[in-house]
């Protein structure tokens, strides 16, 4: 007996059926949504953090260079 | 969704950590979608001889796919607690995306074969679909272990983990395909669930 089947076992029409179907769809397209919105906001995440650990080195390397000087 | 994305990142202490572990999240998620993509060429060449099959594939596939993972994932996040695993979920996630995406590759060096066999013979192409999505299944297993183990952790407790990922994946894919069924032009066993791989 396969999950179909089961459904018209208990009693569950056609439409019931459907609407299995229609759920499974909707949370896959929710989680295709989720996946693509992720992707973007951590592509924006990764070049943010990246350019904070330049800016760090930046940092060290004027900090050296100043105390280099004064010495 | 930053925010949620954000304390992924923010665990790690420096910068240079939380570039790395940005970039695992970025690759998991890259991965994710592209071998959904993968998927679903295999779909849409396994229902060529119907053009709504072949379209209706198009979703299905990767449908029946992304939703296993989605079932799985809270058992093997429950079975790493458990196992009390010092690995980050992410890494999990990521070792799981990163088999699935590899078992996409093996589906889309059958594309084209199943392509022309669908057009071809109204027999065998099934036959084809189906040693090539088992054939997949089996690579996907294998790539599971290699990234299992890449992990730093005993390996008896990543051998358990692995056994709990592949088990219910694979018993969620078997009634999932039974709902999305038809995906191929002639019935099969796994159309009707676990019940009819069992007979």
């Amino acid at each position: 007996m396969n999950a179909l089947d089961l459904l018209q076992a208990v009693g569950a029409t056609g439409a019931q059926l459907h609407t299995a179907r229609c759920v499974a769809g909707a949370i896959f397209l929710s989680l295709l949504a989720l996946l693509g919105l992720g992707l973007r906001k951590t592509r924006r995440l990764l070049s943010l953090h990246e350019a904070e650990v330049a800016l760090e080195a930046d940092f060290k390397r004027l900090e050296r260079a100043s105390s280099g000087k004064e010495a | 969704m930053a925010q949620a994305l954000e304390s992924f990142v923010d665990a790690a202490a420096t910068p240079a950590e939380r570039v790395v572990t940005t970039r695992t999240l970025y690759e998991t998620l890259a991965r994710g979608l592209s071998g959904l993509g993968l998927m679903a060429i295999w779909g849409l060449m396994a229902g060529a001889a119907a053009p709504r099959l072949a379209l209706a594939n198009v979703y299905k596939v990767p449908m029946v796919v992304a939703l296993s993972l989605l079932v799985a994932l809270p058992s093997v996040l429950v079975a790493r607690h458990l196992l009390r695993l010092r690995t980050a979920p992410l890494e999990i996630v990521s070792a799981l995306v990163a088999s699935v995406y590899r078992a996409s590759l093996v589906l889309l060096g059958f594309a084209p074969l199943i392509g022309v066999y669908a057009y071809t013979s109204q027999s065998i192409a099934p036959l084809l679909a189906q040693a090539s999505a088992l054939l997949a299944l089996l690579y996907g297993g294998v790539a599971l272990r290699t990234e299992l183990a890449r992990l730093v952790a005993p390996r008896w407790q990543l051998w358990l983990l692995g056994g709990v990922a592949g088990v219910t994946i694979t018993l969620a894919m078997l009634q999932l395909v039974s709902l999305a069924t038809p995906v191929l032009t002639l019935p099969t066993a796994f159309g009707s669930g676990i019940e009819g791989v069992l007979r």
